[in-house]
């Protein structure tokens, strides 16, 4: 990559990449090649650029810049919290995540709920996911409800006082749904909060997790 | 300050609530009722740390006295007799869905059909008080109706 940053197509392309691959695994795929093309001053220069808008980016971009390596989306932890259960509820997509969880939870009815405020094709988002994952809405996810059900989300930092996670996890887990599925899952896949302002998220207590794992 | 400021200073704090309640002392208690640990944890959820704090409160005092009073009577197992399922409550537009729809707990016929003096009408009906209304007062119900037809059973008697 040579010259100035066209950060407006950057963007752009982050937009349709976070719609369909989740927010933290399109940064950490963006950083990559970002830095393969033009190194880490691109790296930094587009985290500048983008971080406020995208905080999860600017998390991902600022450890990647720290050299701390790409998540291979270890799902041991998750899978273990989702033990007994006979159907989840994804809310939010994280690709190599659900990929990686998706593969272990083999017997398990999956479905996911796709996050609204970066809206994907979902007809390509659902075809990259095995066929038996069904897609769900607000309006019809307690399908899936009953006492081996649970609900899962993807946590992008947590602290003793809060975790950061999509709304939808907020509406989908009220108080009625709260006694319809065994299992409210956080997943960890930032180790800590947004430097900046966590745009697009919502801070909700971690006790609201039955389990909170990373 | 007025009467009306002097009874609500009567009502205690949430976190003064939310200190008595030990939903451990429970769950070893209740495993011959709900064996499998996650489910009862479930349920233990739902009747200690979900809904207004009062009745998480309430709910927690009244199991526990009656868990109290199944050890001192030596009452270790549910009462034999036929159970009912009981129905999660779950969205109307979506339980002609949704299969698995039951608490892992039914709900004893026993103690209610001598109450009922065999009246399947009244018996109907006081199944339907007992399991309808928030998921936690439907469960502690169910759970206490448990423990009560497990001691009833031990003594030999009817109500």
């Amino acid at each position: 990559m040579t010259g100035a940053v066209d950060l407006g197509t950057i963007e752009q392309a982050f937009r349709v990449a976070a719609a369909e691959l989740g927010m933290c695994d399109a940064a950490w795929r963006f950083a990559q090649q970002l830095s393969t093309a033009g190194g880490p001053e691109v790296v930094e220069q587009v985290r500048d650029g983008l971080g406020r808008v995208f905080p999860v980016l600017d998390a991902v971009f600022s450890r990647h810049l720290a050299s701390t390596p790409a998540p291979s989306g270890d799902a041991s932890a998750a899978a273990r919290a989702c033990a007994g259960l006979r159907r989840l509820v994804l809310v939010g997509l994280e690709a190599r995540w659900t990929d990686a969880l998706v593969k272990q939870l083999e017997g398990v009815e999956l479905a996911v709920l796709l996050p609204a405020a970066l809206p994907g094709d979902v007809g390509r988002v659902m075809a990259n996911l095995p066929p038996a994952v069904q897609h769900v809405t607000l309006d019809d996810f307690q399908r899936l409800a009953g006492p081996k059900s649970g609900l899962l989300t993807f946590v992008y930092g947590a602290t003793a006082q809060g975790a950061f996670v999509l709304p939808e996890w907020v509406r989908a887990q009220g108080p009625d749904v709260r006694a319809q599925f065994r299992s409210f899952i956080g997943w960890a896949i930032l180790d800590a909060p947004p430097d900046v302002y966590p745009r697009w998220l919502v801070e909700v207590p971690p006790t609201a997790f039955t389990a909170l794992v990373s | 300050m007025s009467k009306h400021h002097d009874k609500h200073k009567k009502h205690h704090r949430s976190s003064a609530i939310d200190s008595f309640i030990d939903a451990g002392r429970l769950d070893a208690a209740l495993a011959p009722w709900v064996p499998d640990a996650d489910e009862r944890a479930f349920v233990l959820r739902c009747v200690l740390e979900e809904g207004p704090s009062h009745h998480r409160g309430a709910n927690f005092v009244l199991l526990s006295l009656l868990v109290d009073l199944t050890q001192r009577l030596g009452v270790k197992a549910p009462g034999a007799g036929r159970s009912r399922p009981f129905p999660m409550r779950l969205p109307p537009h979506l339980e002609e869905e949704i299969d698995d729809d039951e608490w892992p707990l039914g709900v004893p016929e026993r103690p209610l059909v001598a109450l009922a003096s065999n009246d399947e009408r009244a018996l109907d009906a006081m199944v339907d008080c007992m399991t309808d209304g928030p998921p936690q007062h439907a469960l502690a119900n169910v759970l206490m109706l448990q423990l009560l037809d497990a001691m009833l059973a031990k003594v030999g008697s009817a109500p």
